[in-house]
C-alpha cells in the first residue's frame, strides 16, 4: 500500500479491502490467468525451457569449458571422441568440444530469432494497421502483396533470397526477415478491422480523437496479446528456419557454432559418431519446443478465442 | 399424492456444478412428480434452474462438472438417478424427447432436414428391440409423415432442404417432428417459442396443444413467460433459485397465489389495460449460487420475510387441495 | 458456382503474376550485375554478355519484367549452369518424385492427424489428450532434417527395417512410366514387388516430411471438434438418443473438417517447402534437392524456377480447397 492511499483511508486493512473491491474484476482475471497458466504442465515446461536457454545466452561464455573452440580451434589429436567427463557431448572432427559449441550456439540462434522477429514486427505491424484503417486501394495493395508472399513457403523464398545474396549468417537473417513480416500484416489487419468497428473506437472518434490517438490508445494496446503470442511462437520457428538454412549450407558457415550447420557436417559421421549431430539437434528441438509451449500457454490465457489457429 | 403412478418423479433432488469461482449449488431439494399424460409448466426467471433440472434428469448436463448431491429421480417407477449412459440414452431416445429454445442453432447446418430426421428415426429404432428395422424408403416415408403431422408446408421439398433455407418457425416444427419420431411418453419443451416472432409463437403453441390432445403424452413446458404456460398447462411449478416454491393447478395459481415470489411474478405481467405500476415486479436479483442465502433462498428479496426465513428452510406444505408451497407464512409464521 | 470458380481462377492468375514480380524483384536486389548473377560465378565475360542480351538486361526495368514474365508464362525458366539443361526440363523431370512424396506424407498426416485430433477432443484434458498433445507439439518442434537423420539412424541403420534413401534400390529398374509416379506405375504395371520396394523407400522421408503438418492437423481438428461438440445441434442429437460414436464421427467431424481442410490446403505449400530439407537427407531425387544443390552452387535460375513451381502448386492447392469448401458447406454453396 502506498502512503497516499493510507492517508485517504484511516485503516490500512480497510484500505486494502477497499482496493480489492474496486479492482475485483481485474484481480479475478489475473488470478484466472495465473491459475490457468500454472495448472498447465506444458505451459510451465515451456516457460522453464525458454528461461533455461535465456540463461545460457546470458552466461554461456563464462561457463563453457573450452570457449576458444567456438571460434574454430583445431585439436586434431582429440577429434571425434565419445562423450566423457571432460567433453560432455564429445568432440567433433577437428577436436572441438561439442558441449561448448552447443551452449554458445544458443547465442547465435537467439540473436537470429530476435532480429528476424523484430524486423518482421517493425515492417508488419505498421502495414497491418494502415491496411486495416485505410481500406480502399491501399488496403487491397498491401493485402494482395501479403497474400502473394504467404503463398510461397517461407523457407523456399528465403532459400531463393540467400541464393541471390550468397550464403552467410547476415544474409540468412535478412532473407528470413523478408519472408516473415507478412504473417504480422495479416494478424494486425484483421485485429484492426475488428477493433475499428468496436463501440469504444466509434465513441473515441465521436468525441474528436485523431487517427494517431486511436491507433496508439485503442488499436495498439489491444493488439499486444496476439502479437506476444505470435512472437513467442515465431521465435521458435525462426530459430528452426535459421537452423534449416544452416543445415542446407546456406546459413551460418562453419566454424561458426550454429546448430544447423553443425548437424549438416555431423550427419556425415553417422552412425559411428552419433553424438556429433545428436546434441545440436536436441538443442534445436528443446528451444523450439520451449517457445511453442510458452506461446501456447500464453494464447490460452491471453487470447482464448483464437485458440484454434 | 393421489391418482395414477407418476411417470417422472424427483425427490429432494440437489445438483451442484463446479466452476473456477467455486461450487455452484444450482438445484436444492427439488421434488415434483408428473403423471402420464399430464401437461405441466415450469416457470421462473432466467437462470433459476428450470432447464438444468430437466436436462440433468435426462443426462444432458455433463458430469463432471455437475454432480448429484442428493435425492432420486425415477421414471415410470424405475430409479434412474445413477443409471449409466446407455440406459439414459435409451430413455432419451425412446421415452423422453426434448425440444429446445433456439431452432436456429439446434439443427446441424451441414445436413439436410431429411438426413437429420431419418437419422433420428434410425437411432430410435435401434434403441427399440421390438421395432423391425426399416429400409431407407420406409424411413423416408415415416419422416415425411412426421413432417406432415407437424404441419410443415411442402414436406417433400423441405426434406431435401438445409436448415438455413427454413424459417425459424419451420425449423421448430422440424425439431418437434424429431421429438415425435420415437412416440415418446414425455415431451420436454424448453422455452419452445422464446426465439420466435409473436405470430409464429402462437402457431407453435397451437401445434403443441394439438399434439398433446391427439397423442396423449405427458409434457413439461419450461418458460419464463407465464402466458405461454397458462395457455397450455393444467398445472404449474414455480421455481426460484434452484428450489420449487409453489406447485398448483393453473387456475388456482392465478387466482390464489400463495408464495410471495409467485405473487411478485404474477404482478410483473404487463397488462393490456396499461396498468404500468405492476411492472416494477420484485426488487433485487437472483442470488449467487456459490453462497446461496441460508434458510429460504428468496428471503433477501422478500417483503414479508422475518427472522425465521433466514434461519430455517421452509417445508413444502399442501396449503389447499393439490396446492403446495414452501413458505413459512403458511407454516406457523415468520416470527 | 461456375462464377465463383471463374473468380477464384482469375485471382489465381493475378497471384501468379504477383509471385513472378516478387521473384523478378529478388533477382534484381542482388548486389552487382544481374546478368553476372544469372550466369553464375564461373562465367566468362562473353557468357555474361550473352545472358544480358538474351534477357534484355540493359533495357529499362519494366521491359525487363515484361520479358521475364512472358518467358516464365511460356515455360522458359532459363538454363541451369550445373546441369546445362533447361530449368523447365529439369523441373518436369524431378517434380513427380516430389509430388509422390508430398502426397504420401499428406496422406499420413491426415490419416493419423484427424483421428488423433478427434480423440483428443473427446477425451479433453484427460491422459489421452495430454499424450496426443505431446505428439503434436513434438512434431512441430523437431527439425525435419534431424528427425530424418534419427529415423535413418534407428530404423535403417540400427534395426535395418527400411532402406536409407533413394526411391528404389540401386539394382531395381523403374517401372516403364505411365504417370511417372513410381508407386502408381508399379501398380498399373502389376509389378507388386517394385511397389513394395518403393513403398519401403518412401515411408521414412514421408514421416519426416509429414511431422509439422501432422501437428497442425491435430491441433486444428481438436480445437474445432471441441467447439462443434459444444454446439446446440449436438445437444439435439444427444437428446434424441443418437449414439456418441455417430455424433462424434459423423455429425461433429463433418463440421470440424471444414476448417481442418483449410489447414490441409495451407500445409501442402509448407510441405513442398519442407522437401528442400528432407530430400537432401534421403537422397530423394525431387525438386527440393534440385533447388538446394543449385543454391549451394550459386546456380540461380533453377532456384527461381523451383520457387515459382512450389509457389504455384501451393496456390493451386488452395484454389482447389476453396472449391471443396463450397461442396462441404451448403451455406456457402448458395452464397457462391
Amino acid at each position: 500500500m502506498s502512503a497516499g492511499s493510507e492517508a485517504t483511508t484511516p485503516a490500512p486493512r480497510r484500505g486494502l479491502a477497499d482496493w480489492r473491491q474496486r479492482h475485483a474484476s481485474t484481480l479475478r482475471s489475473l488470478r484466472l490467468y495465473a491459475h490457468t497458466f500454472s495448472r498447465s504442465v506444458s505451459s510451465m515446461l515451456g516457460l522453464g525451457l525458454v528461461l533455461l536457454f535465456f540463461l545460457l545466452v546470458l552466461i554461456g561464455p563464462w561457463i563453457v569449458p573450452f570457449p576458444e573452440d567456438a571460434r574454430g580451434a583445431v585439436n586434431l589429436d582429440i577429434k571425434l571422441q565419445a562423450p566423457d567427463a571432460t567433453h560432455w557431448f564429445g568432440t567433433d572432427e577437428v577436436g572441438n568440444d561439442i558441449f561448448t559449441r552447443v551452449v554458445l550456439g544458443t547465442r547465435v540462434s537467439f540473436q537470429i530469432g530476435l532480429i528476424v522477429v523484430a524486423i518482421a514486427l517493425v515492417i508488419g505491424v505498421p502495414l497491418g494497421i494502415v491496411a486495416g484503417l485505410a481500406g480502399g486501394w491501399l488496403r487491397e495493395t498491401i493485402m494482395r502483396v501479403t497474400d502473394v508472399f504467404l503463398s510461397v513457403p517461407g523457407l523456399v523464398l528465403a532459400l531463393a533470397v540467400v541464393a541471390v545474396l550468397g550464403p552467410g549468417i547476415l544474409n540468412a537473417i535478412l532473407a528470413l526477415a523478408l519472408v516473415w513480416w507478412p504473417g504480422y500484416v495479416r494478424l494486425i489487419e484483421s485485429k484492426t478491422l475488428a477493433l475499428k468497428s468496436e463501440p469504444f473506437v466509434d465513441a473515441a472518434r465521436a468525441v474528436g480523437a485523431g487517427t494517431a490517438r486511436i491507433v496508439f490508445l485503442h488499436i495498439l494496446p489491444n493488439c499486444v496479446s496476439p502479437i506476444v503470442v505470435k512472437a513467442s511462437m515465431d521465435m521458435g520457428l525462426a530459430i528452426l528456419a535459421a537452423a534449416s538454412l544452416g543445415f542446407i549450407g546456406l546459413g551460418a558457415q562453419p566454424p561458426h557454432p550454429e546448430w544447423g550447420a553443425m548437424i549438416s557436417i555431423g550427419r556425415h559421421y553417422l552412425p559411428d559418431f552419433w553424438w556429433y549431430s545428436t546434441f545440436p539437434g536436441l538443442a534445436i528441438y528443446l528451444t523450439v519446443l520451449g517457445f511453442n509451449l510458452l506461446g501456447d500457454g500464453l494464447r490460452d490465457i491471453l487470447d482464448p478465442k483464437t485458440r484454434s489457429r | 399424492m393421489a391418482g395414477p403412478a407418476p411417470l417422472l418423479e424427483l425427490r429432494d433432488y440437489s445438483l451442484s456444478i463446479d466452476s473456477f469461482d467455486g461450487r455452484l449449488q444450482v438445484l436444492d431439494g427439488v421434488s415434483f412428480s408428473i403423471a402420464p399424460g399430464e401437461v405441466v409448466g415450469i416457470v421462473g426467471e432466467t437462470g433459476c434452474g428450470k432447464s438444468i433440472t430437466v436436462k440433468s434428469v435426462i443426462g444432458l448436463v455433463p458430469s463432471p462438472p455437475a454432480k448429484v448431491e442428493s435425492g432420486t429421480v425415477s421414471f415410470d417407477g424405475r430409479d434412474i438417478t445413477a443409471a449409466g449412459e446407455s440406459a439414459i440414452r435409451r430413455l432419451r431416445g425412446r421415452e423422453v424427447a426434448m425440444i429446445f429454445q433456439d431452432p436456429m442453432t439446434y439443427l446441424n447446418p451441414l445436413f439436410t432436414v431429411g438426413q437429420q430426421l431419418s437419422d433420428v428415426i434410425r437411432a430410435k429404432e435401434a434403441l427399440d428391440p421390438a421395432a423391425a428395422p426399416r429400409t431407407r424408403a420406409e424411413r423416408r416415408a415415416k419422416a415425411l409423415a412426421l413432417l406432415g403431422q407437424v404441419h410443415l408446408p411442402d414436406p417433400e421439398r423441405q426434406f431435401e432442404s438445409y436448415p438455413h433455407q427454413l424459417s425459424g418457425g419451420m425449423r421448430q416444427r422440424v425439431l418437434i417432428a424429431m421429438a415425435l419420431a420415437g412416440s415418446p411418453r414425455l415431451l420436454i419443451a424448453d422455452e419452445p417459442t422464446t426465439a420466435l416472432d409473436v405470430t409464429i409463437q402462437a402457431q407453435i403453441l397451437d401445434l403443441v396443444k394439438e399434439l398433446v390432445e391427439t397423442l396423449g403424452m405427458a409434457v413439461i413446458i419450461i418458460s419464463h413467460d407465464l402466458g405461454v404456460v397458462a395457455a397450455l398447462c393444467r398445472r404449474i411449478l414455480v421455481m426460484y433459485a434452484g428450489t420449487i416454491v409453489e406447485d398448483a393447478g393453473t387456475a388456482d395459481l392465478f387466482e390464489n397465489p400463495r408464495h410471495p415470489y409467485t405473487r411478485g411474478l404474477l404482478a410483473a405481467i404487463p397488462r393490456l389495460d396499461g396498468s404500468v405500476t405492476s411492472l416494477s415486479g420484485i426488487p433485487g436479483s437472483i442470488p449467487n449460487f456459490i453462497e446461496p442465502p441460508q434458510g429460504c433462498r428468496f428471503h433477501p428479496r422478500c417483503a414479508q420475510a422475518g427472522a425465521r426465513c433466514g434461519r430455517e428452510r421452509p417445508r413444502n406444505l399442501e396449503v389447499a387441495p393439490d396446492h403446495w408451497t414452501a413458505c413459512h407464512l403458511f407454516d406457523g409464521g415468520v416470527e | 458456382m461456375a462464377l465463383f470458380v471463374l473468380k477464384r481462377a482469375l485471382l489465381l492468375g493475378l497471384m501468379l503474376i504477383g509471385l513472378i514480380l516478387i521473384m523478378f524483384t529478388i533477382s534484381h536486389v542482388a548486389p552487382g550485375d544481374p546478368a553476372a548473377v544469372a550466369a553464375g560465378p564461373d562465367a566468362t565475360r562473353e557468357m555474361v554478355e550473352v545472358i544480358r542480351e538474351e534477357y534484355g538486361l540493359d533495357e529499362p526495368l519494366p521491359v525487363q519484367f515484361w520479358i521475364y514474365l512472358t518467358n516464365v508464362l511460356q515455360g522458359d525458366l532459363g538454363r541451369s549452369i550445373r546441369t546445362t539443361r533447361d530449368v523447365t526440363h529439369d523441373l518436369l523431370r524431378y517434380f513427380p518424385a516430389t509430388f509422390e512424396l508430398v502426397m504420401v506424407a499428406m496422406l499420413l498426416a491426415v490419416l493419423i492427424g484427424v483421428p488423433l485430433g478427434m480423440l483428443a477432443a473427446v477425451f479433453r484434458d484427460r491422459g489421452l489428450d495430454h499424450a496426443i498433445r505431446l505428439v503434436s507439439v513434438s512434431s512441430v518442434a523437431l527439425p525435419m532434417f534431424w528427425l530424418g537423420l534419427l529415423l535413418q539412424f534407428f530404423i535403417s541403420l540400427k534395426l535395418g527395417w527400411l532402406p536409407l534413401g533413394g526411391q528404389l534400390g540401386l539394382l531395381t529398374e523403374r517401372p516403364p512410366p505411365i504417370t511417372h509416379l513410381i508407386l502408381v506405375d508399379a501398380l498399373l504395371r502389376g509389378q507388386f514387388d517394385v511397389f513394395r520396394e518403393a513403398l519401403a523407400h518412401i515411408i521414412l522421408p514421408a514421416i519426416a516430411l509429414s511431422a509439422p503438418a501432422l501437428a497442425a492437423i491435430i491441433r486444428v481438428n481438436r480445437a474445432e471438434m471441441i467447439e462443434v461438440l459444444h454446439q446446440d445441434f449436438i445437444v439435439t442429437a444427444r437428446a434424441h438418443g443418437i449414439s456418441q460414436f455417430r455424433i462424434v464421427a459423423v455429425y461433429a467431424l463433418r463440421n470440424a473438417m471444414i476448417p481442418t481442410l483449410a489447414m490441409i490446403g495451407l500445409r501442402f505449400g509448407w510441405m513442398l517447402g519442407g522437401t528442400v530439407l528432407v530430400e537432401g537427407v534421403f537422397d530423394w531425387p525431387g525438386i527440393g534437392l534440385y533447388a538446394v544443390q543449385s543454391a549451394v552452387n550459386s546456380d540461380f535460375q533453377p532456384v527461381m524456377g523451383a520457387t515459382l513451381l512450389i509457389g504455384f502448386s501451393f496456390m493451386l492447392a488452395n484454389f482447389m480447397i476453396d472449391i471443396a469448401y463450397g461442396w462441404l458447406d451448403p451455406r456457402l454453396r448458395e452464397a457462391q
